[in-house]
C-alpha cells in the first residue's frame, strides 16, 4: 500500500500530524517507490522556490506602504471619533449591522435571501465575507470598503482605495 | 469627496435622487403652469415654448444624466462590471444629448446622425448596459424568476416589436428614416425586455436604492417606449392630437428618469462612504 | 464585549497598542499579502489596495476588542475577499500574465529578468488553475496547511492534495518538453 501523492506532500512539508508522520516515515524506509518520490518531490520543490524567487525579486509593494497604512489608521481614529463609532458588541449586534446596510442598498429581503442562496456553512463563518461580494459588486470596491467599515466599527473613515485604480 | 459630516449624517442632507426628483417636479409645474396659461390666453405662442425653453429643459435635464452617469461611472474601477455598465449608459446618455442638440441643426446629413445616435445606437449602448447588470445579478444567484406581471408586458413589447417591423417590412423601407426606424424597434423590444428582467431582480430583494435606480431604468425606457408607439400611431391617425405637446413630455419624463437612475447609484455609493 | 465606552485615555492607549501590533504584523507580512494580492487582482495598485483595507480592518477588529487568533489568515483572507471578483474577471481573460503587474515602481526594469519571468508565468504559472495558483501562492508564502485552509475555505485534507497536483502539472510540463532541463540548470546554477 503506497502513500498517496496528498499525504507525500503533505509530508514534505512536514505538515503530517505525529502519528500520522511517524507512520509516513516508517513506511519510507521500507518502500523504496515512495522514498524515491518523496526524493523527488523535495528536488522539484527546490525548482518552485527558486521559480519563486524570481517573482518575489520581481513583485515588491511599494516603500511607503507602512506609512500609508498609518495615516489611513489615523484618518480613520479621528473621523471615528468624530462621528461617535461604536464597535460592534456582539455577533447579534453584527448582523443587525449587515442587515441595517442590506437593507439600505438592497431591500428588506436580502438578508433573506443571502442566507437562503449561499447559507453560512459553520457558525463561524465571518457574516461580513458572506456580504462582501454582495456590496462590491453593485457599489463599487471603494464605496463597499466604507460600508464595511461602518458595519464593524460604526464609522467609516476616509474611503482607503484611490478614486482611480485601475 | 464626501466631507465628515458631525451628528446624524443621514438626517441633514437631502439626498441626490431627491434633487432630481425636486427639480423635475418644479419644472413640470412651471412648464404645466405655462402650458396652461399660454393655451387660455397666447395660444399662437405655444409652439414656441415647446420649440425653446421646452427644448432647453429637456436637454438640461440630459446633460444632468450625462453628468450623473459620469460620476456613477467614477464610483468603480474599469474592470468592475458596474463600471462597464455605467460606461455604456454614460455614452447612450452622450447619444441622447448629442441628438436633442442636433435636433437644432438645418440640413439633411445632420438630421440623418441625430436619428442614428438618438435611436439605434442609443439603445444598442443601453441594451448592452443592461445585459452587464443581468448577468452581475445572475452572478450574485439572487435573481429569481420573473413573474406574471412581468411575462405580460414582455409579451406586449415583444408582439408590438414583431408588428412593427412586419408593417414596416410590408409598406418597404424606402426612406432612410423607416430603416433606422426598423432597427431600432427590435432593439428597443429586446431593451424593454431587459429593463423588466432587471427590475423583478432588483425587486425580489426588496426595495433598496439599487432597487429604485433600476427603478428609474425602466420607467425611463418603459416612457420612452410608450411615447415613441404613441406619437408613431398617432402620425398614422386622422385625429389631430397635440403631437408636439405629447412627444414634448415624453421626451421630458424619460430624459428626467434618465437622470435619475444614476442618482439613486450615486446616492448609494455615497451613503456607505459617509 | 461591553457596551461601555472606553475612557478617552485608555482609548488612546487602545489605539497604540493595536498600532504597534500592526507594523510588526505589517513588517512580517506586507510583501507576501501584496504578492497574493498581484496573483489575484493581476494589478499593482488593486493589491496595494486590498493589503492597506486589510490592514486598517484588522486594526478596527483589534482596536474594537476582537481577539484574531491567527493573524496572518486573517490578513490573507481579507484579501482574497477584498480581490475575489477581479480573480474571477481575470480568470476569464487571462490577458495580464504576472510579469506585467510585476515591476517595480522604483527601479529601473530588468529586460533579461523579466523575460524570465514572462517564460515562467507562461509555462507553470499558466497551467494551474485559479485554486492550485492561490494555493501554491500561499504556501510559497510560508501559510501552514491549517491557515491555507482557513483562507481558501477548504478542508486541511484538500490543501495536500491541490499541492500535489500542482507538483504533478509542474513536473509533467518539465517532462514535456526538453528545453525544460535547460532552463532547469539555468535556474539552480549551483543545483546539487
Amino acid at each position: 500500500m503506497h502513500l498517496d501523492a496528498g499525504t507525500l506532500a503533505a509530508y514534505s512539508d512536514g505538515e503530517l500530524s505525529e502519528p500520522a508522520a511517524g507512520r509516513a516515515a516508517r513506511h519510507l524506509k521500507s518502500c523504496r517507490r515512495c522514498a524515491e518520490e518523496a526524493e523527488r518531490i523535495r528536488a522539484e520543490r527546490e525548482v518552485a522556490l527558486a521559480a519563486d524567487a524570481l517573482f518575489r525579486l520581481q513583485c515588491v509593494p511599494p516603500q511607503d506602504g507602512l506609512e500609508r497604512v498609518r495615516s489611513c489608521i489615523q484618518e480613520w481614529l479621528r473621523s471615528a471619533a468624530a462621528g461617535g463609532a461604536m464597535p460592534a458588541s456582539s455577533a447579534a449586534d453584527l448582523r443587525r449591522r449587515i442587515g441595517a446596510q442590506l437593507e439600505l442598498y438592497f431591500g428588506s429581503e436580502t438578508a433573506a435571501l443571502l442566507e437562503k442562496v449561499a447559507p453560512s456553512r459553520r457558525p463561524a463563518d465571518d457574516p461580513i465575507a458572506a456580504v462582501e461580494p454582495l456590496l462590491t459588486a453593485f457599489l463599487g470596491r471603494k464605496a463597499a470598503a466604507a460600508a464595511i467599515r461602518q458595519i464593524m466599527a460604526g464609522g467609516a473613515g476616509r474611503p482607503t482605495l484611490a478614486p482611480d485604480a485601475a | 469627496m464626501p466631507k465628515a459630516i458631525t451628528g446624524d449624517p443621514q438626517a441633514s442632507r437631502v439626498s441626490l435622487p431627491q434633487v432630481v426628483i425636486r427639480a423635475t417636479v418644479a419644472a413640470l409645474v412651471c412648464g404645466g403652469g405655462g402650458v396652461v396659461w399660454l393655451a387660455a390666453s397666447h395660444s399662437q405662442w405655444l409652439p414656441l415654448f415647446f420649440a425653446v425653453p421646452g427644448r432647453l429643459i429637456v436637454i438640461a435635464l440630459n446633460l444632468a444624466g450625462l453628468g450623473l452617469s459620469l460620476a456613477a461611472r467614477r464610483q468603480f474601477s474599469r474592470s468592475e462590471p458596474l463600471g462597464v455598465v455605467w460606461s455604456l449608459v454614460a455614452l447612450a446618455a452622450a447619444c441622447h444629448l448629442a441628438g436633442g442638440v442636433l435636433w437644432q441643426m438645418e440640413g439633411a446629413g445632420w438630421q440623418r446622425l441625430r436619428l442614428v445616435l438618438a435611436g439605434p445606437v442609443q439603445t444598442l449602448l443601453l441594451a448592452a448596459g443592461l445585459a452587464v447588470a443581468l448577468r452581475i445579478y445572475r452572478r450574485s444567484g439572487l435573481q429569481g424568476r420573473p413573474r406574471f406581471a412581468d411575462w405580460l408586458p414582455m409579451g406586449v413589447a415583444a408582439g408590438f416589436t414583431v408588428w412593427a417591423i412586419y408593417d414596416l417590412l410590408l409598406a418597404g423601407p424606402a426612406t432612410f428614416e423607416g430603416a433606422v426606424v426598423l432597427v431600432d424597434i427590435p432593439l428597443l423590444g429586446l431593451l424593454l425586455i431587459e429593463a423588466i428582467l432587471v427590475r423583478r431582480y432588483s425587486l425580489r430583494m426588496g426595495g433598496g436604492l439599487i432597487a429604485q435606480c433600476w427603478g428609474a431604468f425602466t420607467a425611463a425606457i418603459l416612457v420612452s417606449f410608450v411615447g415613441d408607439v404613441a406619437v408613431w400611431l398617432f402620425a398614422h391617425s386622422p385625429v389631430p392630437v397635440p403631437l408636439t405637446a405629447t412627444s414634448w413630455y415624453v421626451w421630458f419624463l424619460a430624459s428626467a428618469a434618465y437622470a435619475l437612475a444614476p442618482a439613486y447609484q450615486v446616492e448609494a455609493c455615497r451613503r456607505a462612504s459617509i | 464585549m461591553t457596551e461601555n465606552r472606553p475612557s478617552p485615555e485608555g482609548a488612546d492607549w487602545c489605539a497604540e497598542t493595536t498600532e504597534r501590533e500592526i507594523i510588526l504584523l505589517y513588517r512580517e507580512n506586507a510583501a507576501g499579502l501584496f504578492r497574493y494580492g498581484v496573483v489575484l487582482a493581476r494589478n499593482r495598485e488593486a493589491a496595494q489596495d486590498a493589503v492597506q483595507e486589510a490592514f486598517l480592518r484588522y486594526f478596527i477588529a483589534r482596536n474594537g476588542g476582537q481577539e484574531v487568533e491567527r493573524p496572518k489568515a486573517w490578513l490573507f483572507q481579507v484579501v482574497r475577499n477584498l480581490l475575489l471578483d477581479s480573480l474571477k474577471a481575470s480568470t476569464k481573460r487571462r490577458e495580464v500574465g504576472l510579469e506585467a503587474a510585476c515591476g517595480r515602481a522604483d527601479a529601473r526594469p530588468d529586460p533579461e529578468s523579466e523575460y524570465r519571468l514572462a517564460e515562467m508565468s507562461r509555462r507553470y504559472w499558466g497551467l494551474l488553475s485559479p485554486r492550485e495558483l492561490e494555493c501554491f501562492r500561499l504556501r510559497a508564502e510560508g501559510l501552514r496547511y491549517q491557515e491555507i485552509a482557513e483562507v481558501l475555505v477548504l478542508r486541511p485534507g484538500t490543501v495536500g492534495a491541490l499541492l500535489a497536483r500542482v507538483q504533478k502539472k509542474i513536473r509533467e510540463e518539465h517532462e514535456g518538453s526538453r528545453r525544460a532541463a535547460v532552463f532547469v540548470e539555468r535556474e539552480l546554477p549551483h543545483a546539487p
